[in-house]
C-alpha cells in the first residue's frame, strides 16, 4: 500500500511539472481513442485535458457556463451548429494550417450548415438506432421493441437526447422526424411516456451500453459506434440494427471555440485527426463511420461491411438528420413533460 | 452558557472585527447570489437563455402549469411528489434512527465508541453511499444474486433503477442526519422525571411517550428538518438510483441549469423551493424559540 | 443536568427488542460501505462473484491522470478553502461566543442559513452572481481599457490600470479553481463558527481578564491568551471544513469550470456510467481518509479544557 501512496504522490508531483502547451477538449464522452491521445501528446509535446458531455444541449450549456477562452475546441453535431454560430461560440478556421482537409470525403467538404467548412470539420458520423443483446433476443424488426416495453417484458433503456428520442418516436408513429404539428407531437409524447413507464430510464449512449453488457437492459437506444465499438467488446453479446420505420444519421463536427487559448494547438490536432491512418485507427476503435476519404482503405473490413456503419442507398433513404425547427420551445415542452410525469 | 458577556457599546471595534469578515463574506456571497436570483426569476428569457427585460410573471406562471399548450401542472405535480418523497424519507429516517440514537445515548461506556460508529457514514461522500446502493442493487449483485442463490427467484429483479430504490438511497443517506440531533436531545434527558413516572405507576410505554418523547422532540424535529431540507433539493440520488425515470424538483432545477438552459425559469422554481424552507425554518423558530437554536450546537 | 442511568427504572437500560434493532440499524449502516471495500479486491470486472483477491483497481487507480488530477484539484481546494474559511469561522465564532448585540438572535439564524439551504439553490444563484460579476467586469474592462487607448496622460494610466483590474476579476470569476473556492468557504464558514462557539461556551474568562488586567490590549488577549487555548476546538473546526470541502459535490459540480473536477465530481460521471471496479478503489480510499479524518477530529474534541461539558464527545452534527 505505501508504494501505492509513494507512486501517487510522485505522480501528484509531475502533474504540476507538466508540458505547458495544453489543449482543452470538450467532446462526447467516450469518444477518442485513447492511444490517439497519447500519440498528439508525445508528437507535440502538449498535453490534452479532455471535458466530456452526453447530449448536444449539455454541451451548450457547459460552453455557455464556463464561458470563452477556456475551451479550445468542441464536438456539436450538425443540427446545433447554425445555434453555436448564433450565439458567437465559435471561431472561423484558418484552411492555410490544415492542409490534410482535403482528405474529407466530398460529401462532407461544404455541408449546409456550415457552407465552405468555415468553422467545422467532420470528426465522425454516425446513426442511432437499437443496440440489443443478442444472446437473449433476436434482432429487432420494429422501434416497437423500445416504444412498447410491456409486449416483451425485457429491460429497455431509453436515450436522454430530446431531438433524438421524440423524433424516432415521431417516425414509429409515421409521422416527419422534425414535425411541428401540435397534435403529432402530442401524440410523440403519450408514446414516450408509456414507453417511459416500461424502461429502465433515460441514459446517455455509453451509459446505456454498459447497461448492456451488465444484463441491466436488453434493448438500449444507443449510437451505432456505442454499440460495435471496443469499449462494447469481450464481456456480451451485443448487435445493432436500425429497424424499418427508419433512423437518425448525424455527423460530428471539430470546431474551433471563438477566443480559445490555444487556436494553433486545436488546428494542429485538427489536422492530425484529419491524417489517414489517425482516422482509421479512430473509426476502427470507436466503430463511428469517417468521413475522411483518405482513411477509408485502413478500416476494418467487417465494419465496412455493417450496413449500418456504412450504410448503402437503401437503409440512408430511411434515415433522417435532425433538423432546426422553429418553435423549439414546443419541443422542450414536450420533453418536459414526458421527463416529468 | 457562561458569565454575561460584557457589554457591547464599548466593545463595537472588537465585535466587527471578529463577526464583521464572517457577515460580509456570507453576505456577499449568499445573500446578494440569491438576491440576483430573485432578479433573474422576474426576467425574460430569449432563445437560447439571452436574458433580458421585461420583467415578467412568466416563469412562476409555468411554474403553476401555464404552458403554450394548455394549463398543465407538471411542475406542481413534481414539486408536491418531492414534498411526498421528502416526507417519507424524513419519516423513515426517524423510524430507523430515533431508536437507534436512543440506544446509543443509553450504553453507557460504549456511548463514544458507539457514536463513532455512527459517523463514519455520516461523514463518508454522499456519492460513495449512493453508489452503494447502485453496487447492491444491480442485476448482477448481491442482492440479486443473494435471492437467485438461495433459490427465491429465477432471474434477476429490476430492483434498480427504481422509486423504491430512490427511497433507500435517501434514507440511507439521512438517517445520520437525524440520529446526531436526537442522541444530543437523549443526552439530555431528566430521567429522574422518568423514574417519577415509574413511582407513580406508569409502565414502560407510558412512560416513554408521556416523559422522553417530549424531551427528545426539539432533538428530532431539528433531525426532520435537515433530512427533509436535504431531500427536497436532492437531484443526484433519483438520477442515480431512479435511471433519470423519476424526476423531483431538483431535478428539474438541475435541467433549467444544464441542458434545457433556461436560468429564469430555473430561478424562479430555485426561489418557490427556497421560500419554502425558509417558511419551515420560520415556523420552527417561533415553535422552538431560543431553545432550538441550542439544540444545533 | 440528566442522570445517567436510572438503575431502578427499566426503561433507563435497552431492552432485547431496542439492541437487536439497534444492531440491525448498524447494519444498515454499514453494509453498503463494507460492500464497495469488499469489491474494491474483487478480481472480477462486474458482479456479485468472487473471483480472488487482486490489488489491480489501485494500481490503475494510480496510473489514471484523469484521477491523479481531479486528486490535486480536489486537494487544492479543500486546502485554500478551509485556510480562509477557518480564519473568519475562528473570529465569527469567538465575536458571538463573547459579545452580546442587537440583534444577535436574528443574525445566529441568517448565520445558519448556508448550513440549512439546499445545496442545489446556493450553487445555482452562485452561477448566476458569478456570471453576472464576469460579465459586467468584462464590460468595464473593454470600456476601460478602450478609453485608456484615446485619452492621454495620467487619466489613460488609470484607466489602463482600472481595466486590468476588471479584466482579472472577469477571468477570475470564470468558473474555475477560484469560483469554487469561494464557494467552499461560504458554506464552511457557519460549520467553523458553530464548533468554535460551542467551544467556548464553557470557557473560562478569567485568564483573559488576569492578561487584561495586566495591560495587554484586546488584540493580544486573544493572540496570546484566548487563541492557545480553544486552539483544539478551532483545529477541530479546521478539520470538519476540510472534510466538507473534500465531500462537496453538488455546489462543486455547478461552480467549476473545464479542467478543475474535482473528485466527487468525477465519481459522479463515472457513476453514471455504471459499476466500475476503479470507481470501488476509489471509494475505499476515500473512506479511509474520512475515517482517518474523523478519528483525529475525536481525539481533538476530548482534548477539553477542565470546565467543559463532559458532552466533549463529537455531538457536532450540522
Amino acid at each position: 500500500m505505501r508504494k501505492l501512496v509513494a507512486i501517487g504522490l510522485v505522480a501528484l508531483l509531475s502533474l504540476g511539472l507538466a508540458q505547458t502547451r495544453t489543449l482543452h477538449l470538450l467532446t462526447w464522452s467516450e469518444y477518442i481513442d485513447p492511444d490517439i491521445v497519447a500519440q498528439f501528446e508525445a508528437e507535440f509535446d502538449a498535453r490534452i485535458v479532455i471535458d466530456t458531455f452526453e447530449s448536444n444541449e449539455d454541451a451548450l450549456a457547459k460552453l455557455k457556463a464556463a464561458g470563452l477562452g477556456v475551451y479550445d475546441l468542441v464536438v456539436p453535431t450538425d443540427y446545433i451548429i447554425p445555434t453555436f454560430l448564433e450565439l458567437g461560440l465559435l471561431q472561423p478556421l484558418d484552411h492555410s494550417r490544415l492542409p490534410n482537409l482535403d482528405n474529407l470525403a466530398k460529401n462532407f467538404r461544404n455541408p449546409p450548415f456550415d457552407p465552405g467548412n468555415t468553422y467545422t470539420v467532420a470528426y465522425q458520423w454516425g446513426t442511432t438506432g437499437i443496440a440489443f443483446r443478442k444472446d437473449i433476443v433476436e434482432p429487432p424488426t420494429s422501434w416497437e421493441v423500445i416504444f412498447n416495453p410491456q409486449s416483451h417484458g425485457h429491460p429497455v433503456a431509453l436515450l436522454d437526447s430530446m431531438r433524438e428520442m421524440i423524433g424516432l418516436a415521431l417516425l414509429y408513429l409515421g409521422h416527419d422526424f422534425n414535425s411541428e404539428n401540435r397534435e403529432e407531437l402530442v401524440q410523440a409524447r403519450e408514446l414516450l411516456i408509456r414507453a417511459k413507464e416500461g424502461s429502465i430510464g433515460f441514459y446517455g449512449s455509453p451509459a446505456a451500453r454498459n447497461l448492456l453488457l451488465t444484463g441491466d437492459a436488453v434493448y438500449a437506444v444507443v449510437y451505432s459506434g456505442d454499440a460495435l465499438g471496443a469499449l462494447a467488446e469481450g464481456l456480451a453479446d451485443i448487435d445493432f440494427v436500425i429497424p424499418s420505420e427508419g433512423g437518425e444519421i448525424w455527423v460530428d463536427n471539430l470546431a474551433i471555440v471563438a477566443n480559445a487559448p490555444n487556436a494553433d494547438l486545436a488546428h494542429e490536432f485538427i489536422n492530425f485527426i484529419l491524417r489517414p491512418e489517425i482516422g482509421a485507427q479512430l473509426s476502427n476503435f470507436l466503430a463511428f463511420s469517417t468521413p475522411n476519404q483518405a482513411a477509408l482503405p485502413f478500416i476494418d473490413e467487417a465494419l465496412k461491411a455493417n450496413p449500418y456503419i456504412y450504410p448503402e442507398a437503401q437503409v440512408l433513404e430511411r434515415l433522417h438528420y435532425i433538423e432546426d425547427v422553429a418553435n423549439l420551445e414546443l419541443w422542450d415542452l414536450i420533453w418536459t413533460q414526458v421527463r416529468a410525469r | 452558557m457562561t458569565k454575561p458577556a460584557p457589554p457591547w457599546r464599548g466593545k463595537r471595534g472588537q465585535i466587527l472585527a471578529t463577526v464583521g469578515p464572517g457577515v460580509l463574506w456570507i453576505t456577499l456571497l449568499l445573500i446578494i447570489p440569491s438576491l440576483v436570483m430573485l432578479a433573474y426569476s422576474f426576467l425574460t428569457r430569449y432563445r437560447f437563455n439571452r436574458v433580458g427585460y421585461p420583467w415578467t410573471l412568466e416563469h412562476y406562471g409555468t411554474f403553476l402549469g401555464f404552458t403554450q399548450l394548455g394549463y398543465d401542472p407538471i411542475y406542481l405535480s413534481v414539486f408536491g411528489k418531492t414534498l411526498l418523497v421528502a416526507g417519507g424519507v424524513a419519516v423513515l429516517a426517524v423510524l430507523i434512527g430515533y431508536p437507534l440514537a436512543f440506544f446509543i445515548a443509553r450504553s453507557g461506556p460504549w456511548k463514544t465508541l458507539l457514536l463513532t460508529l455512527v459517523i463514519i457514514p455520516f461523514w463518508t461522500n454522499f456519492l460513495i453511499r449512493t453508489y452503494a446502493w447502485i453496487l447492491i442493487l444491480a442485476s448482477n449483485g448481491p442482492v440479486n444474486s443473494g435471492l437467485q442463490l438461495l433459490g427465491i427467484t429465477g432471474e434477476p429483479l429490476a430492483l434498480f433503477p427504481s422509486l423504491g430504490a430512490v427511497f433507500v438511497g435517501m434514507v440511507y443517506a439521512y438517517v445520520p442526519f437525524l440520529i446526531l440531533p436526537v442522541y444530543a436531545s437523549v443526552e439530555k434527558v431528566d430521567w429522574s422525571l422518568v423514574e417519577a413516572a415509574a413511582d407513580l405507576g406508569a409502565n414502560r410505554l407510558r412512560a416513554f411517550w408521556y416523559v422522553i418523547v417530549p424531551q427528545t422532540l426539539p432533538g428530532v424535529i431539528v433531525g426532520v428538518l435537515l433530512v427533509f431540507v436535504s431531500a427536497l433539493g436532492n437531484f443526484i440520488t433519483p438520477a442515480l438510483l431512479g435511471g433519470s425515470k423519476e424526476v423531483l424538483i431538483g431535478n428539474v432545477i438541475q435541467q433549467q441549469f444544464g441542458p434545457a438552459l433556461n436560468w429564469p425559469f430555473g430561478s424562479a422554481i430555485s426561489f418557490v423551493v427556497l421560500g419554502f424552507v425558509l417558511m419551515a425554518l420560520y415556523l420552527y423558530a417561533r415553535a422552538a424559540g431560543q431553545k432550538g437554536l441550542e439544540v444545533l450546537n | 443536568m440528566a442522570a445517567s442511568g436510572g438503575q431502578r427504572f427499566r426503561a433507563g437500560q435497552p431492552g432485547i427488542a431496542l439492541k437487536v434493532y439497534a444492531l440491525l440499524a448498524f447494519l444498515f449502516l454499514y453494509i453498503p460501505i463494507v460492500m464497495i471495500v469488499i469489491f474494491s479486491f474483487n478480481q472480477s470486472r462486474l458482479g456479485a462473484v468472487w473471483t480472488g483477491f487482486t490489488l489491480d483497481w489501485y494500481r490503475t487507480l494510480f496510473q489514471n491522470e484523469t484521477v491523479l488530477l481531479a486528486t490535486r484539484n480536489t486537494l487544492i481546494i479543500a486546502l485554500a478553502s478551509t485556510a480562509i474559511s477557518t480564519v473568519v469561522g475562528t473570529l465569527l465564532g469567538a465575536g458571538l461566543a463573547r459579545y452580546a448585540f442587537p440583534g444577535k438572535r436574528l443574525f445566529l439564524w441568517f448565520m445558519y442559513v448556508p448550513v440549512v439551504i439546499p445545496e442545489i439553490i446556493m450553487a445555482v444563484s452562485l452561477i448566476l452572481f458569478y456570471g453576472l460579476v464576469s460579465q459586467n467586469s468584462g464590460a468595464w474592462a473593454n470600456s476601460l481599457l478602450a478609453y485608456s487607448q484615446e485619452a492621454g496622460g495620467l487619466l489613460a494610466l488609470l484607466a489602463s490600470g482600472l481595466g486590468q483590474l476588471a479584466r482579472q476579476v472577469s477571468s477570475f470569476f470564470q468558473l474555475g479553481l477560484g469560483t469554487v473556492i469561494l464557494a467552499h468557504i461560504t458554506f464552511q464558514i457557519p460549520f467553523v463558527a458553530i464548533v468554535v462557539r460551542s467551544r467556548m461556551a464553557g470557557f473560562d474568562q478569567s485568564l483573559e481578564e488576569a492578561a487584561r488586567d495586566l495591560g495587554a490590549n484586546e488584540v493580544n488577549v486573544f493572540r496570546y491568551v484566548t487563541l492557545p487555548l480553544i486552539m483544539p476546538g478551532v483545529i477541530a473546526g479546521g478539520l470538519l471544513a476540510f472534510t466538507l470541502s473534500i465531500d462537496d459535490f453538488v455546489i462543486t459540480f455547478f461552480t467549476s469550470g473545464p479542467g478543475t473536477t474535482t473528485l466527487p465530481v468525477y465519481i459522479f460521471s463515472a457513476v453514471k456510467r455504471g459499476v466500475s471496479p476503479d470507481i470501488n478503489a476509489l471509494s475505499t480510499l476515500i473512506i479511509l481518509v474520512t475515517v482517518v479524518a474523523l478519528l483525529l477530529f475525536n481525539w481533538l474534541q476530548s482534548r477539553t479544557t477542565p470546565s467543559s461539558a463532559a458532552g466533549g464527545s463529537s455531538r457536532e452534527d450540522s
